[in-house]
């Protein structure tokens, strides 16, 4: 397990954090670092001719672009290289779709990636949606987690000790769980299972919903532990966790005081068919302000063996 | 006119006289903020009018860490105050040009200008807090910005806040040694 | 007929190829700068015959350069090509509200082009103001 890595970049600043956690990732665990690049295609593409202003011919443009874009990824990531086995990869086209080709061929165990493509001030990011297109698409259909690094790393030196995994009992989530599990088996981790009863469901909030909350509460526990936790095979270093809130709100909350270096969770919370769901509000909204990078899970083949 | 003050106690005053109840019905003055105010005031007026913690589902965990920190002497060294201030910016490509407007709570030494993502609230609270200016910025370029005055309301005053403060979550954010 | 020499500076590394390569493929020396301070050394080192900028860049981004650009008596006569994400009048309006506060006001550039640039747009641009 975590074997190879693939850590799709833009080459900007703004994927420094990712970078940082894909390099050290690496090292930690002696695995195989992809580092891929996309070229985009800004206008018309790469199929242009241009005309040669001294001779007035058409030309064709040669395919050399790619190397030039190796070189700034060496360029880019000088530092980290000198100490790293990482394979550079290039590609020309649409980013989601060679990323997820590159991922499939390789059959990658973990995609990390940054959450934008801009860096921006705290108050900027408020009414921008948090993951870029190409993240999305990715995060739909990768068949391994996506990670996603969006602040600097609290804890690198020690990646990973207290792994929280926020569970909202979908298909989805167990597969979530059951990967955070095998990651915290491996590296010896802290697994930290969490529930958030969703207090703005149903008149929770009002003093008549009090019982129902409670009652909840204790369904949620009693589900947590006859249904999840056989599953992870008597890992002694599980806890368990149900808190009552807005959910995002909560896990994040839940994370700091555990002090987790990594948050694991769903890549939506409905039972929606994988291949049709789009990224949860409550995933981004986690990715927004977490202080850790957040694995997004939406398929359960790297968990097969545990299902 | 259409004015109200925050006083360092965090009680509320308008035309002179403080504000008891009804706390709601200001969000829309135009706020300003008495000398001697800090962060801790911020709390400290949250705390006296309970319904302005409804006001953004992060208000009562920061409360919590609030109420979790020191009484006094809670301020970082190096920056000598705090101000909040609002960013007209335009942005393009990719997509159609539009005005974001914005708001944010920076450290400030002098003229300088610091991120304060990072600290805790531990190093916060005690700072003196100043309201800014209007902050065109121009061409993406946040280096040499053009500046003006401007109004800000109660309500960007407390949620804009406390959207920069649901970021500080964890304490040290570590520099990479490799 | 020596090669002209086309400096474009953008902080993403796509741009920067799109632009190398059309620039390359239709017959110029192109070299490419990721920000202000690296575009600001190559000009000085070896001052271009024409400059693309794109002006969105983070930090001290196209405003700085274009200002130490139009304060070098060796590079201030140097065509200066802007590329904007966000159209003309925008643009424009920039352009107004930054001259506000400088002792002298900047000329506007020579041109500008929107992003997404188009290749035979970009071309026919450069050729027109080389051949002032």
């Amino acid at each position: 397990m975590f074997k190879k890595l693939l850590f799709a970049t833009t080459a900007s600043p703004v994927c420094d954090n990712a970078a940082k956690v894909a390099f050290d990732l690496e090292m930690k665990w002696e695995a195989k670092l992809f580092i891929l690049h996309v070229l985009g295609i800004p206008s018309r593409g790469f199929g242009l001719q241009v005309i040669d202003v001294r001779t007035g011919e058409k030309e064709q443009p040669s395919p050399d672009y790619l190397e030039w874009v190796t070189e700034e990824l060496k360029t880019t990531y000088a530092a980290f290289l000198e100490e790293s086995n990482a394979q550079i990869v290039t590609a020309v086209g649409e980013p989601y779709r060679e990323i997820l080709r590159l991922a499939r061929k390789e059959d990658v165990d973990m995609i990390l990636m940054g959450a934008h493509s801009r860096d921006e001030e705290v108050g900027a990011a408020r009414h921008r949606q948090v993951a870029g297109s190409t993240l999305r698409r990715v995060a739909k259909a990768a068949r391994c987690p996506v990670v996603i690094v969006n602040r600097p790393c609290t804890t690198c030196w020690k990646l990973f000790s207290n792994i929280v995994v926020g569970t909202d009992f979908s298909k989805a989530s167990e597969s979530a769980m059951l990967w955070g599990y095998k990651l915290a088996r491996e590296v010896g981790a802290n697994l930290h299972l969490f529930h958030a009863v969703d207090i703005t469901a149903e008149g929770l909030t009002r003093p008549a919903g009090q019982p129902v909350l409670e009652q909840r509460l204790l369904e949620a526990r009693r589900r947590i532990e006859h249904h999840l936790l056989p599953k992870l095979r008597g890992y002694e270093k599980t806890t368990v966790e149900v808190w009552e809130g807005i959910p995002y709100v909560e896990i994040l909350k839940f994370a700091r005081a555990r002090q987790a270096d990594l948050i694991v969770m769903a890549h939506h919370t409905r039972e929606v068919d994988p291949e049709e769901a789009e990224l949860g509000s409550t995933v981004e909204e986690v990715v927004l302000r977490s202080s850790c990078p957040v694995a997004s899970v939406n398929h359960p083949d790297k968990v097969a063996d545990l299902l | 006119m259409d004015t109200v003050r925050i006083a360092p106690d965090g009680g509320l005053i308008r035309d002179s006289r403080p504000v008891a109840d009804e706390p709601l019905r200001h969000l829309g003055s135009r706020v300003l903020l008495d000398p001697g105010f800090t962060l801790r005031s911020f709390f400290r007026m949250i705390e006296r009018y309970p319904d302005f913690a409804r006001l953004n589902v992060f208000l009562p965990e920061c409360l919590e860490l609030y109420r979790a920190c020191p009484a006094g002497e809670c301020a970082a060294p190096g920056i000598g105050r705090l101000e909040f201030y609002k960013t007209v910016e335009m942005s393009g490509f990719p997509g159609e040009p539009r005005l974001e407007i914005y708001h944010t709570l920076c450290g400030r030494e002098g003229e300088e200008t610091c991120e304060v993502r990072s600290l805790p609230l531990e190093q916060l609270l005690d700072l003196p807090l100043q309201i800014g200016k209007l902050k065109h910025v121009v061409f993406g370029d946040r280096v040499d910005v053009l500046e003006f005055d401007t109004v800000f309301n109660l309500f960007e005053f407390i949620e804009g806040i406390v959207w920069q403060l649901s970021f500080h979550r964890s304490p040290k954010e570590c520099a990479l040694r490799r | 007929m020596e090669k002209k020499r086309v400096l474009f500076v953008d902080d993403e590394l796509d741009m920067r190829i799109y632009l190398a390569t059309v620039l390359r493929t239709a017959g110029y020396e192109a070299s490419g700068a990721r920000n202000a301070r690296e575009a600001l050394d190559q000009a000085r080192r070896t001052p271009p015959d024409l400059i693309l900028m794109d002006v969105m860049m983070p930090q001290a981004g196209g405003v700085v350069l274009y200002q130490e650009l139009k304060k070098d008596p060796r590079l201030r006569n140097i065509p200066v090509v802007v590329l904007t994400g966000v159209g003309e009048k925008p643009f424009a309006h920039h352009l107004r509200m930054l001259n506000l506060r400088l002792a002298e006001p900047l000329p506007p550039p020579d041109d500008y082009l929107e992003k997404p640039v188009e290749p035979d747009r970009l071309l026919r641009t450069i050729e027109r103001l080389l051949s002032r």
